[in-house]
């Protein structure tokens, strides 16, 4: 069936009131293209980055050295993931 | 001001650059300390190990070598912890943090984000958090105008918690310290409250009490002022300066104000002189100090002590020198609405003389010079070790506050000069504003419209103490003190404190103004 939703800060409200049987199911949701936000609206930035802005990237390179350069996104579940790698070769291996 | 404070993947976002530059750039805004941010950055110390594991794992997986990648994972912590506040995990909120979600350490981060103060709100990729309402979360992108939005706060009188939120993780750190050391009274803080505030003053001696009105008492007794002697002070001020004369057994000697500065007039305190005159207690009110050089001159030429009741003026300046440091005693109190203001009731008293000093240790302590040996009448007047920790973190900030102050002081003064009789402060004069104080017309009237408007305020003090019904029986009547009578019927405090906002400032003035007209 279709149900009318509001999203507000992190939660769906449906607008009319429903029971489940089930704590948890999957369900399919339709966004409206204009709600999402991508990375590249971020245009509020101060035209010059602070200088403790600038040397605080300056010692995250100087930390990681070579290993310093652009990485895919992750996503929360990808990080749980690899937290649970570190768990298991801490505690199980 | 604001709270952000930054989930994990954010944070990874800018150790493991998994996003764009710009958004590296804004992250590290976010996190690195600046000026003028109207807002403080926090981490949930819950976030830690989680971040460590992820980050080492990265790390490892991209090919660092693992000794290596646990370094750089601990050099990123460090740098990290430099720059952000930590939020405590208390124990106490375990337990509601596990039935609160199925994630634990993201109950712990919405537990801990909500002992904040202020406005309050977490910074994450993914809005997974049950907060309750109590706390917003905000993606990267929405962080620029959640900051922009107004509080939406009420005016308050005096903001003890966006304080509390500026100094949190050093009044947690000394709390706890001495909740370990177990202290309680007279332990290792209050020497070293002392020594810091003495030093502050410049000078000899403080003597830390359990507060502003025992200090009061305890320097009369030290002058051994009793029973049919006299004492001049001023009756435009609280209750406890004529109170502390009374109860010493000593009458008080009310001498009328400058219509200006509201502190005890100078030139009349000679005609005030008996034999049987003992001290004089000029009050440095709202915040301002007395004249001491006058009132000093005087006092020397006929050998009389001098006690500054400071209780509104700790941090003042006369003539560059500090309040409390200007007389033979004086006395502060570290109320919480003061300027310095513990969690309780404290109090200190500060002097150049090494017997007064001596008997004022003596008698704060049940006129106690070694244990259970007592050569002295005294009081129950120690403060307590805790008022002293809370003191010590608020005393790392404390000339920044007075600065603080003074501007705002002086913004309100520019702002009202055409709508109010504002404060006169004398050049040589630095007030710490304890009270900003203006005299209105229709004083009931203004106070009840701005009320209407959301602009607490006060009176200080609607009835001098001459005319009090206690103090009756000393004989001063309607008209003996007409400067402080005429003030005390205009007189009306507004509100003052540190973090006082350019916003709230002009919502109190255009309030007032709406209020008078």
């Amino acid at each position: 069936m279709q149900v009318e939703a509001i999203y507000h800060q992190g939660q769906i409200r449906f607008k009319r009131p429903l029971r489940f049987k089930y704590d948890d199911f999957s369900i399919t949701v339709i966004l409206p293209e204009e709600a999402i936000a991508v990375y590249d609206e971020i245009t509020e930035l101060p035209a010059t980055v602070s200088d403790a802005a600038h040397s605080m990237l300056d010692r995250i390179k100087n930390i990681l050295g070579e290993h310093f350069h652009h990485r895919p996104e992750a996503s929360i579940q990808q990080d749980r993931e690899a937290l649970f790698e570190a768990l298991e070769e801490k505690y199980l291996r | 001001m604001k709270n952000l404070v930054l989930d994990v993947n954010v944070l990874l976002d800018l150790w493991l650059q998994r996003v764009p530059e710009k958004v590296l750039f804004f992250i590290a805004e976010l996190i690195a300390k600046g000026e003028n941010k109207n807002y403080w950055t926090w981490v949930s110390s819950s976030s830690l190990s989680t971040l460590e594991y992820i980050a080492r794992r990265e790390l490892k997986k991209g090919g660092m070598e693992g000794e290596q990648a646990k370094q750089a994972t601990h050099a990123l912590i460090a740098d990290l912890m430099a720059n952000v506040r930590l939020l405590t995990q208390f124990s106490f909120q375990q337990v509601m943090a596990l039935q609160l979600s199925n994630d634990v350490e993201d109950a712990q981060i919405v537990m801990a984000a909500s002992n904040l103060q202020g406005s309050t709100a977490i910074v994450t990729n993914e809005k997974r958090f049950q907060t309750g309402g109590e706390v917003a979360q905000l993606s990267l992108l929405e962080v620029n105008t959640w900051l922009r939005q107004d509080e939406n706060r009420s005016v308050e009188f005096i903001d003890l918690k966006t304080q509390q939120d500026a100094i949190r993780p050093q009044l947690e750190h000394n709390i706890h310290r001495v909740l370990a050391h177990g202290q309680y009274i007279m332990g290792a803080e209050v020497n070293e409250l002392e020594e810091v505030l003495a030093a502050y003053v410049g000078v000899k001696h403080c003597i830390a009490a359990s507060s502003g009105t025992d200090t009061l008492l305890i320097a009369l007794m030290a002058l051994g002022i009793g029973s049919g002697d006299e004492v001049i002070t001023t009756p435009f001020t609280f209750i406890a300066t004529g109170e502390m004369i009374a109860l010493a057994g000593a009458k008080p000697v009310f001498v009328d104000i400058d219509p200006l500065t509201y502190n005890i007039d100078p030139n009349l305190i000679e005609a005030a002189i008996t034999s049987r005159t003992k001290a004089i207690m000029p009050v440095s009110l709202y915040g301002q100090c007395a004249d001491f050089d006058a009132i000093n001159l005087i006092a020397e030429k006929y050998k009389l002590p001098v006690i500054e009741d400071g209780a509104q003026s700790f941090g003042a300046r006369y003539k560059g020198r500090c309040s409390c440091g200007l007389s033979t005693i004086g006395s502060t109190s570290f109320f919480p609405s003061k300027p310095l203001g513990c969690y309780g009731d404290g109090g200190a008293l500060f002097t150049n003389d090494d017997a007064l000093a001596k008997a004022m240790q003596e008698i704060r302590v049940h006129g106690q010079d070694r244990r259970y040996h007592h050569p002295r009448i005294g009081i129950n007047g120690r403060m307590d070790t805790i008022q002293a920790a809370v003191l010590l973190a608020k005393m790392k900030v404390f000339e920044e506050e007075v600065t603080a102050r003074a501007r705002i002081g002086a913004r309100y003064s520019e702002l009202l000069q055409d709508v109010a009789v504002t404060p006169y402060i004398a050049p040589e004069n630095r007030s710490v504003y304890a009270q900003y104080t203006v005299q209105v017309e229709n004083r009931d009237e203004v106070q009840q419209r701005l009320k209407e408007l959301g602009v607490p305020t006060a009176v200080h003090y609607p009835v001098p103490l001459h005319l009090q019904p206690v103090f009756s029986c000393f004989g001063s009547s309607d008209g003996s003190c007409p400067v402080s009578e005429a003030a005390s019927n205009k007189v009306m405090s507004l509100p003052m404190h540190s973090f006082l906002t350019e916003e709230t400032l002009s919502t109190v003035v255009r309030s007032l103004r709406e209020a008078i007209i």
